[in-house]
């Protein structure tokens, strides 16, 4: 299976604070979809991720997708079918965006 | 679409020279911003020489993932300089030219160089056109109109309103080119430029996504906006950017200028450029004057 690479003119960071505040919200059973917790720049244009984007994002650096999601399954609570799916079209879109190549 | 709000910015804008009489500690100011998790930074040194200084802060901050645009004064540029950036050279190195005449005399061929830096003020804003058409036609990947650096006194530019009009007419026949990139920090040059694409920063990001580093080291929310909230010399970034000052002053860019509403334009413009509204109004409800 090929195996995933972000492009290197991709800039970002995590914002430590906006992820503490998801941890605390799924550790209390709350939800934290809304909450950006990554921020991605290229050429002037900014793009903010949720926490499980970015956890998919910090993977995509060698890893297959099937590596990214069995590691992902550890950490979330979710049904590996809905997370596959997720991951799936995550990365389409990182693709389109030219943000990552497969390789 | 307008960016969301951060808790510290993502690019810093930081003008190196003309150098003070009291020099700011250039590698104390670097440690901040790689402490601040700071994504881009763009270096301007527009004097003769570069302060070595620079160069050292172009390593430290490339290693810590920080992409840097630097621009120098094409006047200057030379081999020489494109050597000595060679061992730590920046992810784009923009030569400022202030007319288009300039470039005629320059090796902007070299490897080293990704584009121009084009300050745009009453002399030379007529040149966008042949500009934008020069660079499409030679395949130059990049061209910056910056902001107005307005922290000494000086008078803020605007385009007149026929001035946007002239310049979207005159680029109405170019196709463009694939490779360009162009960064129109000012809302109005991008509705002249790019008539029919909305601004991309939607409203105003000073203190948001961008702070300015005069000099002296004195922070501002943006170089169109010469009201400082925070010294280096004193402070740290992190310690200005999470700040008090700048948190209010944020909070009174979020809010449409009192002027601007009712008017039609004011869902798209956002109170456009709020620094120059606030200089010439002297009120943050003022309306930015390239509206009128």
């Amino acid at each position: 299976m090929k195996r995933i690479q972000r492009n290197p003119d991709i800039l970002w960071r995590e914002e430590d604070d906006a992820v503490e505040e998801a941890n605390s919200l799924l550790e209390s059973g709350g939800a934290a979809d809304e909450i950006g917790t990554a921020i991605l720049f290229s050429d002037g244009t900014m793009v903010t991720l949720n926490i499980l984007g970015t956890e998919i994002w910090k993977r995509c650096e060698g890893m297959t997708v099937d590596e990214i999601i069995a590691e992902l399954l550890q950490e979330f609570d979710v049904e590996e079918p809905v997370l596959r799916s997720d991951v799936a079209a995550f990365l389409n879109e990182l693709e389109e965006k030219r943000y990552i190549k497969y390789v | 679409m307008s960016l969301p709000e951060l808790s510290t910015p993502i690019r810093i804008y930081w003008d190196i020279t003309p150098v003070p009489l009291v020099h700011a500690d250039h590698l104390k100011i670097a440690e901040y911003i790689i402490a601040l998790k700071i994504l881009n930074l763009d270096i301007a040194v527009t004097g003769e020489s570069i302060p070595d200084s620079c160069f050292t802060i172009i390593k430290k901050c490339s290693e810590a993932r920080i992409g840097i645009t630097l621009t120098v004064s094409a006047a200057f540029f030379t081999k020489l300089l494109a050597e000595s950036l060679s061992t730590a050279p920046p992810k784009e190195l923009l030569l400022e030219i202030t007319s288009i005449e300039e470039i005629f005399s320059l090796d902007y061929t070299h490897p080293a160089v990704s584009g121009f830096s084009f300050p745009i003020n009453e002399n030379n804003w007529k040149q966008i056109p042949d500009l934008i058409h020069f660079v499409s036609e030679k395949g130059i990947k990049r061209l910056v109109f910056p902001m107005q650096r307005l922290y000494s006194g000086e008078h803020p530019f605007h385009l007149p309103a026929q001035g946007i009009v002239s310049i979207s007419d005159a680029l109405s026949s170019l196709s463009p080119a694939p490779l360009l990139q162009i960064t129109a920090h000012d809302p109005f040059v991008w509705r002249a430029i790019f008539p029919n694409t909305p601004f991309p920063n939607g409203r105003c990001q000073a203190a948001n996504t961008m702070l300015y580093i005069d000099p002296k080291g004195v922070v501002y929310p943006c170089p169109v906006m010469p009201v400082p909230i925070g010294d280096l010399q004193i402070t740290t970034l992190k310690e200005i950017a999470k700040g008090v000052i700048k948190r209010e002053l944020r909070a009174k860019l979020l809010k449409l200028p009192a002027d601007c509403i009712g008017c039609e334009m004011a869902e798209s413009c956002k109170g456009g450029c709020r620094g120059r509204g606030e200089i010439i109004s002297g009120s943050w409800d003022g309306i930015d004057p390239a509206c009128k």
